[in-house]
C-alpha cells in the first residue's frame, strides 16, 4: 500500500462503524493475508465457533478473498443447531398447555424436536413449534427476552414461558433481568450453552488438523479472551474476530502471523470492544443467576460444565421445574439426529455441509432435515443460501 | 450466535436504560450491564441490550491495529 | 416514497355506512341491504359509467390491441399500515401486473369477502383509498361482488381484484428476449414495504416510522416504454423482493443475472432496520418497484425517463445479464467478492443473535 486509505484518516477520538467495512481496508488485508500464506509457504486450516461469523462470510463471500492456501472452517458456532431434543420438545409441550404462552426466538420455530408429527404422510417427520402452532399452541416470536417479560406483564392470567436459546452472550440478559426482578408468571427453559468447552474438546477428535481459531468477538466481549488461554498453550493460534469485513480478514492476518512466527497467543484485532478480562459486571450478574453443569449437545453428547442451569436461588423461575408434574420423561430424553443427517460432524467442523449425502437434494432450507440447515446461525443454510458449495462464481460477462 | 450493532447513545434514561440511535433509527436498549455510558458514547447491542462499549481511545487502538497490518510485510519472518 | 390521497377527502361517511356501525349477513345476501351498501358505498365512491348500471357485467370500449389479464386476492395485516392499505395495494398491485405486461391498465373488478361484524368506517376508508389509487393510477373500477361470511369463518376483509388492459400489437416483451450484456435496472430504493411492516409487527419501539412504498406504477412505465421501445423483460418486485425477481428470471435459462452490491438503492433508514432484524433488502418486499431489463442502447433513455417521474427519482442501474454463470443470479460485493442470491425461502423471521 502507497497510500494510507482515507478510511484510517479520520479523528482518532470518533468511532465510524462504515470504517470497518471500508473496500480499500479489506483490499490491504486481502493482500497482507496473501503476502503471510506465501511466507507460511503450505496449506493451513482456521476454523471459527460462531454461526454469525459463518453467515457473514457468506453475505461479504470472504472466503473468495483468500488465497487458496488458506481454508476457514465453521465450527460448533450454532445455539440452535446444539440446542437438545429435550428442549424444544420441553417448549413444544408448554405450548400446547391451554394457560400457556411460548415465547422463543424465530430462529427456533422450524427446528424439529423428536417428538413424532402425527397425521403426515412422511412418518419420519418430528414436530417443531411451528407445528405446535399450527395446532393451537401458543407460540410467539419474540426478539429479547425482554419482550417475553413484556408478554408476562400483559397477559397476568397467562403462563409465559420464554425458551432460552443461545450461548454466552445472550444468556447474560436473562441473568439480568432475572436479577432485577421478572414477573412471577415468567418461567425460562434453561437452554444455553457455553462454547468454551466444546472448542476445548475439538483438538482431541480425531483428524484435527486446525491450527488456528477466530474467537467470537461477541462471546469474548462478556467472558473475555483468558478462557482460551489453554488452546494458545496447546499451540494453537488464537485471535478475536469482530463481525465486518475487516475485523474478519484482520483476524485471519493474526492468526496467520501466529503461524508463520510460530508463537502463540490469544490475540485481540477486536480490540475497540473486547478487554481481555471481559465485561466484569455482566459476568458477575450471570454467575449470580445461573452456574455451569453438564448439559448434552444435540448429536454430539453430555459435555461438563457447558450449560447455564439456574442456581437454587433462581430455581422458581426454571421452566422445567415448574411444569414438572405436567411433562412426560419420555420427551425429555435426548435423540439422534434423523438417519442420513450428519448436522453433528457438520457442527464440529469434521466435515463440509456438501460432504453429507442429504445437503441440497433431501435436506433444503424449504424442507430442512436437521437443525443446520434451519437456523440462520447454521452451517448448512449458509452454505446453502450463499451457494458456497458451488464452485467460486465465475462470471463471464457477454 | 452473536449479532451486535454499533449504536450511538442519545440519552441515558436511568442506570438500565438509554435510548440509542443507529443513523436515524432509534429505540430504547436495556445498559444495565455497561457502567458510565454519556450521550455521544457508543455500545454494542444485541438481542435488546448494550453488551459493552466502544470506548474512544480503544477505537483508535483499533485502526491503529488495522493500520500496522496494512504496513508492508516485512521480507524476513521474525526469530 | 410516494403520498397517497387522502382517503377521506370526499368527507363524512356515505348512507350505507352511517346507517350500520359493521357488516351484516344481510349486507353479502342480495337484498335491499345488499343493493343499499352497493350502491351508497361501491357505486358512489367508485362512480363510473358501467358500474351505475349495476348490470350483471360492465361493457367497456375496447381500444384495440390485445388483452392483458390478471387477478389477484389480498389479505394484509395490518389492513392500514403507514404509506398504504389493502384497499391501496390491491389495485397498485393489479395495475402493476399489467403495467409491466406493457399493457395499459385501463378496468379493475373488485371483489369483497367480508366477515360479519367488520367495521363499516374500516370499509369506507378502504373503498375510498381503492377509488384515489385508481384515479392516480387512471383506471376505473367497473364492476365487483360483495360477499358476507359468517362472523369467525373469515378473517375480517378479503379483497380481490381482477384487472384487463390492452397492449399495442408492436409492443413485444418476453423472458426470451433476455441476453447476454443486458442492463438491469429497478426505479428506486428496495425493502421500504417489507421492511416497514416487518418493524411494526416486530413491535421494535422505533422513533422514525418507515412507510411502505405501494403505488402504481403504469405511468411510470409508458414514460420508459416511449423513450426505450425495446425493453426487454419487466417484472413488478414483491414478495421475495428482488431476490425471488432475479431468480425467476435466470431458471433454466443461459445467463445469469449480476447484482452489484454498491449499486443497489436502498434508504439508510431500511438498511439500519434491516441489520437489526437481520433481513436483507433484496429478499423484502416491495409494493411500488419493478425491475427491468434493457438493452444497454436504451439504458441511459430508460433510466432518464425514471428519474423524471415522481416514483423513479432514485431509479439506478443495479446490474446486467451475464453469460456465465448459467441460470445463477449473484451478487458482487463491494470487495469484489460474489455470492449467490438464493430464492427466498420462507417467511422472514427475525434472528436470534
Amino acid at each position: 500500500m502507497l497510500e494510507r486509505p482515507t478510511a484510517l484518516a479520520g479523528q482518532p477520538d470518533t468511532f465510524e462503524p462504515t470504517t470497518y467495512r471500508d473496500p480499500d481496508l479489506v483490499a490491504g488485508l486481502k493482500d497482507r493475508i496473501a503476502e503471510v500464506a506465501r511466507q507460511i509457504g503450505r496449506p493451513v486450516k482456521l476454523m471459527h465457533i460462531c454461526g454469525t461469523h459463518e453467515h457473514e462470510i457468506g453475505r461479504f463471500a470472504l472466503r473468495d478473498l483468500l488465497p487458496e492456501s488458506v481454508t476457514v472452517l465453521a465450527g460448533p458456532g450454532c445455539p440452535v443447531c446444539v440446542c437438545d431434543n429435550e428442549y424444544i420438545n420441553m417448549a413444544i409441550r408448554l405450548s400446547l398447555e391451554p394457560d400457556v404462552i411460548l415465547a422463543s426466538f424465530g430462529d427456533m420455530l422450524a427446528v424439529p424436536g423428536s417428538i413424532p408429527l402425527e397425521g403426515e404422510r412422511r412418518g419420519d417427520v418430528r414436530m417443531s413449534l411451528l407445528d405446535a402452532r399450527a395446532r393451537g399452541g401458543d407460540v410467539r416470536a419474540v426478539y429479547s427476552v425482554f419482550d417475553a417479560a413484556h408478554l408476562a406483564e400483559q397477559n397476568p392470567d397467562k403462563q409465559v414461558v420464554f425458551f432460552s436459546v443461545g450461548f454466552e452472550t445472550t444468556v447474560v440478559a436473562v441473568a439480568a433481568m432475572l436479577k432485577r426482578g421478572a414477573p412471577d408468571n415468567l418461567s425460562v427453559i434453561e437452554a444455553n450453552y457455553y462454547t468454551p468447552p466444546a472448542s476445548k474438546l475439538l483438538p482431541t477428535l480425531e483428524g484435527f488438523d486446525i491450527e488456528g481459531f477466530i474467537l467470537p468477538g461477541h462471546a469474548v466481549t462478556i467472558t473475555g479472551l483468558r478462557v482460551y488461554e489453554p488452546l494458545a498453550e496447546q499451540g494453537l493460534a488464537c485471535a478475536a474476530g469482530g463481525f465486518e469485513p475487516v475485523d474478519v480478514m484482520a483476524s485471519v492476518v493474526s492468526l496467520l502471523e501466529q503461524i508463520r512466527d510460530q508463537r502463540f497467543a490469544v490475540e485481540n484485532p477486536y480490540k475497540r470492544l473486547v478487554k481481555y478480562d471481559g465485561n466484569e459486571k455482566a459476568k458477575r450478574e450471570t454467575d449470580e443467576v445461573f452456574e455451569l453443569s453438564p448439559i448434552r449437545w444435540r448429536g454430539i453428547g453430555e459435555i461438563p460444565a457447558s450449560g447455564y442451569k439456574l442456581r437454587p436461588e433462581y430455581q422458581r423461575y426454571s421452566a422445567a421445574r415448574r411444569f414438572a408434574g405436567r411433562l412426560d420423561p419420555i420427551d425429555l430424553q435426548g435423540a439422534e439426529h434423523p438417519k442420513g443427517c450428519r448436522c453433528a460432524e457438520v457442527t464440529l467442523g469434521q466435515i463440509r455441509p456438501d460432504d453429507c449425502g442429504v445437503f441440497g437434494k433431501l435436506c433444503t432450507p424449504d424442507s430442512p432435515y436437521g437443525p443446520c440447515m434451519v437456523s440462520h446461525e447454521g452451517t448448512c443454510r449458509a452454505w446453502y443460501v450463499y451457494g458456497m458449495h458451488k464452485e467460486r462464481l465465475h462470471v463471464e460477462p457477454a | 450466535m452473536c449479532l451486535g450493532i454499533p449504536h450511538e447513545v442519545v440519552e441515558v434514561i436511568d442506570e438500565d436504560r438509554c435510548l440509542i440511535r443507529l443513523g436515524e433509527a432509534k429505540q430504547h436498549c436495556f445498559i444495565g450491564l455497561v457502567e458510565d455510558l454519556k450521550p455521544g458514547d457508543w455500545v454494542v447491542v444485541h438481542a435488546g441490550f448494550a453488551i459493552d462499549k466502544i470506548p474512544a481511545a480503544e477505537a483508535a487502538a483499533n485502526l491503529k491495529l488495522i493500520a500496522e497490518y496494512l504496513e508492508p510485510v516485512e521480507p524476513e519472518p521474525r526469530a | 416514497m410516494s403520498n397517497p390521497p387522502d382517503a377521506q377527502a370526499a368527507g363524512g361517511r356515505s348512507k350505507a355506512t352511517s346507517r350500520y356501525a359493521t357488516v351484516r349477513l344481510a349486507h353479502g345476501s342480495g337484498g335491499r341491504l345488499s343493493l343499499e351498501l352497493i350502491e351508497e358505498l361501491f357505486v358512489a365512491t367508485f362512480g363510473n359509467e358501467p358500474l351505475r348500471e349495476l348490470s350483471d357485467a360492465a361493457v367497456v370500449a375496447n381500444p384495440g390491441g390485445r388483452l392483458a389479464f390478471c387477478t389477484d386476492s389480498h389479505t394484509v395485516t395490518p389492513t392500514f399500515f403507514p404509506g398504504g392499505d389493502i384497499g391501496r395495494l390491491a389495485v397498485a398491485g393489479t395495475v402493476n401486473d399489467l403495467a409491466v405486461m406493457g399493457a395499459k391498465p385501463m378496468y379493475l373488478t373488485a371483489a369483497f369477502l367480508l366477515e360479519e361484524g367488520y367495521d363499516m368506517d374500516e370499509l369506507e376508508r378502504v373503498v375510498r383509498s381503492m377509488k384515489a389509487t385508481a384515479d392516480e393510477a387512471g383506471v376505473a373500477i367497473v364492476a365487483g361482488d360483495t360477499k358476507v361470511l359468517e362472523r369467525g369463518k373469515g378473517d375480517g376483509l378479503f379483497v380481490n381484484t381482477a384487472g384487463v388492459g390492452f397492449l399495442p400489437d408492436e409492443r413485444r416483451m418476453g423472458m426470451d428476449l433476455v441476453q447476454p450484456g443486458d442492463q438491469v435496472l429497478v426505479n428506486g430504493t428496495l425493502g421500504d414495504h417489507g421492511i416497514a411492516v416487518m418493524s411494526r409487527r416486530e413491535g421494535l419501539d422505533l422513533a422514525v416510522e418507515l412507510t411502505s412504498d405501494v403505488a402504481p406504477l403504469n405511468g411510470l412505465i409508458e414514460r420508459v416504454l416511449e423513450v426505450a421501445p425495446n425493453v426487454r423483460f419487466m417484472r413488478d418486485v414483491t414478495r421475495g423482493g428482488l431476490a425471488a425477481v432475479a431468480n425467476e428470471v435466470v431458471l433454466r435459462r443461459p445467463f445469469g443475472l449480476r447484482v452489484y452490491d454498491v449499486a443497489v438503492p436502498v434508504h439508510d433508514l431500511v438498511e439500519q432496520y434491516s441489520e437489526m432484524l437481520g433481513i436483507d433488502p433484496l429478499l423484502a418486499a416491495n409494493e411500488g418497484k419493478v425491475m427491468m431489463i434493457v438493452p444497454p442502447d436504451e439504458t441511459e433513455a430508460a433510466l432518464g425517463a425514471m428519474k423524471a417521474h415522481p416514483l423513479g427519482r432514485e431509479a439506478a442501474v443495479i446490474g446486467d445479464i451475464v453469460k456465465k454463470p448459467e441460470g445463477v443470479a449473484l451478487v458482487e460485493t463491494a470487495y469484489g467478492s460474489r455470492r449467490v442470491l438464493e430464492m427466498p425461502i420462507e417467511e422472514q423471521l427475525p434472528r436470534i443473535c
